[in-house]
């Protein structure tokens, strides 16, 4: 993981801002909330460039955010088909429900 | 404790991971439709990457870039900005630090929204970027 507790000088590393993590809930999983991740990723990058430290890190804090809604919906959304399918096979009307 | 943090990661991606290689998700019930694709019938940026998952653990390459034609440029990417770091201290290369690069956000951005409208559009030769 990146620094968290860095000064806020021009030639430390910027915070950290997560744009793997919005790529991976983006494309490699199944919810589209992580494009708002890299949209705050993107802001984390041009604040910092120009000076806005305190904007930076609040950028980075949203990022983070997002990408934790993204990758807790498509948990949440996991969690819910299992349940739905455990239900589906205990009254056996499953496959026909779902068009399987 | 980070022994055991470790070997829960080691079960979080292996038993997946085993699982996406045995079943096909496009045949089996057990993987979770896209919630996005689900309510609207729109494919999102993810559609197809559960599938891509199975043919990319099969080293059908075809199939991944078929299902999900940024699985692995994504894939790709991600590996990057983790490894890199590494490559530069131990081979002392000077590998550039893409994701912190100015406009590196906005590209994937363009990308991915491009990506979305064009997946959706049923018509050939856009039709070929729906999953398969």
């Amino acid at each position: 993981m990146e620094m968290e507790n860095q000064q806020e000088y021009p030639q430390a590393p910027p915070p950290p801002n997560y744009l793997a993590w919005a790529i991976v809930t983006t494309i490699l999983c199944c919810l589209p909330f992580g494009i708002v991740s890299i949209i705050y990723a993107s802001q984390v990058n041009s604040k910092w460039m120009a000076g806005d430290y305190a904007g930076a890190h609040s950028s980075s804090k949203n990022a983070k955010i997002w990408a934790w809604v993204s990758f807790g919906t498509a948990f949440l959304g996991v969690i819910i088909w299992f349940i739905l399918a455990a239900v589906g096979v205990a009254v056996g009307g499953f496959l026909d429900a779902f068009d399987v | 404790m980070k022994a055991f943090l470790r070997a829960g990661l080691l079960i979080v991606i292996l038993g997946p991971a085993v699982l996406f290689f045995v079943l096909d998700p496009a045949e089996h019930v057990i993987f979770p439709r896209c919630v996005f694709h689900t309510l609207t019938g729109y494919y999102c940026p993810g559609c197809g990457s559960q599938r891509a998952v199975h043919s990319l653990l099969h080293l059908n390459f075809a199939g991944v870039i078929g299902n999900n034609f940024l699985f692995l440029p994504a894939a790709l990417l991600v590996a990057y900005h983790y490894i890199h770091p590494v490559l530069n201290r131990v081979l002392n290369w000077k590998l550039p630090n893409v994701f912190y690069a100015k406009n590196t956000p906005w590209i994937i951005f363009g990308v991915i929204i491009l990506f979305w409208i064009l997946r959706n559009i049923p018509v050939s030769p856009f039709s070929v970027l729906a999953p398969e």
